[in-house]
């Protein structure tokens, strides 16, 4: 266990976090119906009934980099390309968490802070899934002995 | 391309998931152009090969101190990103020449003896002399086998073999996958397995389960504690005591 937590949180730790982010926030706004009018980023789209399908995007990103992150640990070459979408998706979300908050009436607010680093982290995570790093397995090749 | 702009502007939403989307495309375009994991990764591979090539010449010198024909390994080792194929094979070539050394330096009997009961599986040189010389010294015989296939092809042809003692991780094969094909082949000997991980091991999931071990001991384990289980399995009850 600890050595699972040790490979998580050194290589694959920024994606894990964020995946377990939208995980959490896309259940929210999908299975308590509060939840989506208790945001300046989505109450506004609520109140125009698009308040079942705002939490979709956050599963999306959570579903492909926690599978992304799965495979590479399980060594499937083709991992990064998951990582990659995920990433890709992350970045259009907090880019546009970013915009709304900037937008509202919450613009200095502590999630606008958290979306602009999300966003520079998730460029980053792009960058190191589409060059494969780290590369499939190798969090895990030290091997058991 | 009006209707479009209209229905953009009509609410500021659609914009923000548009400049999201564009944003997030941008990004994609401009990964690739995004050095630093290459960087990052040179400097890891660079680092494993130095462990293996600083192996190579510990083994290469202690051939060279017991007086043997030890060729010396003229390779430039370096981990370049750019050339992926290059470090696998560089890798896999430092490998394959600490697999050399170690069986010239320790050559194993290539096959047992008739009085051996125990079969080590184990690729460590050191953990398996060890292992070897504290078995030997309550008078067991071993016969020592550095790979899985071999463990295998062993305990098929000499059926003296009261018992194997296996290492999780071997160059062909896991351990654990040794003990599955040793069980799905109707060996019922125990088995006692080695692993420098046994606490973290999960106990019971299919794969251990059908591998049936004796007991999964980890290599951190007392002398005593491995000759009291290795006695115990060869004893006619088959259980550890106390």
């Amino acid at each position: 266990m600890v050595r699972i937590l040790t490979v998580l949180f050194t290589w694959l730790g920024i994606e894990v976090l964020l995946a377990i982010y939208c995980l959490q926030y896309g259940l929210m706004l999908l299975l308590i119906g509060e939840a989506r009018f208790d945001s300046v980023l989505t109450v506004d789209l609520a109140w125009k009934g698009y308040g079942p399908w705002l939490g979709l995007p956050f599963l999306v990103k959570a579903v492909f980099t926690g599978s992304g992150v799965i495979t590479n640990l399980s060594g499937w070459h083709y991992s990064w390309a998951l990582r990659f979408i995920g990433a890709f998706v992350g970045s259009a979300i907090w880019l546009a968490m970013l915009l709304k908050y900037l937008s509202s009436t919450a613009a200095l607010s502590f999630g606008m802070v958290v979306a602009a680093d999300c966003l520079v982290l998730s460029a980053l995570i792009m960058a190191m899934s589409y060059h494969d790093f780290p590369e499939p397995r190798s969090a895990t090749d030290a091997g058991v002995h | 391309m009006q209707g479009f702009t209209s229905w953009l502007m009509a609410d500021y939403n659609r914009v923000i998931a548009l400049v999201a989307v564009v944003g997030g495309a941008i990004g994609a375009v401009l990964a690739p152009f995004i050095r630093f994991p290459l960087q990052l990764r040179a400097v890891r591979n660079q680092e494993r090969l130095d462990a293996f090539k600083a192996t190579v010449d510990g083994l290469e010198a202690l051939g060279r101190q017991k007086d043997l024909e030890i060729t010396r390994l003229n390779t430039v080792v370096e981990g370049h990103d750019r050339d992926r194929e290059h470090w696998y094979n560089t890798r896999a070539m430092l490998v394959q020449r600490i697999e050399e050394l170690q069986s010239q330096l320790y050559p194993w009997p290539e096959n047992p003896t008739d009085t051996a009961v125990v079969m080590v599986c184990e690729d460590d040189i050191v953990s398996a002399k060890v292992l070897c010389r504290m078995l030997e010294q309550v008078q067991i015989e071993v016969f020592v086998t550095t790979k899985g296939y071999d463990a295998l092809r062993h305990i098929r042809a000499s059926p003296q073999f009261k018992l194997m003692i296996l290492d999780f991780g071997l160059p062909d094969i896991n351990g654990i996958d040794v003990a599955i094909l040793a069980r799905r082949e109707g060996f019922r000997m125990p088995i006692i397995g080695l692993t420098g991980v046994a606490d973290d091991l999960p106990k019971d999931t299919p794969r251990m389960k059908e591998a049936n071990f004796t007991v999964v001991l980890p290599k951190t384990s007392r002398a005593t504690d491995i000759i009291r289980h290795v006695k115990a399995a060869l004893s006619p009850s088959g259980e550890a005591t106390g």
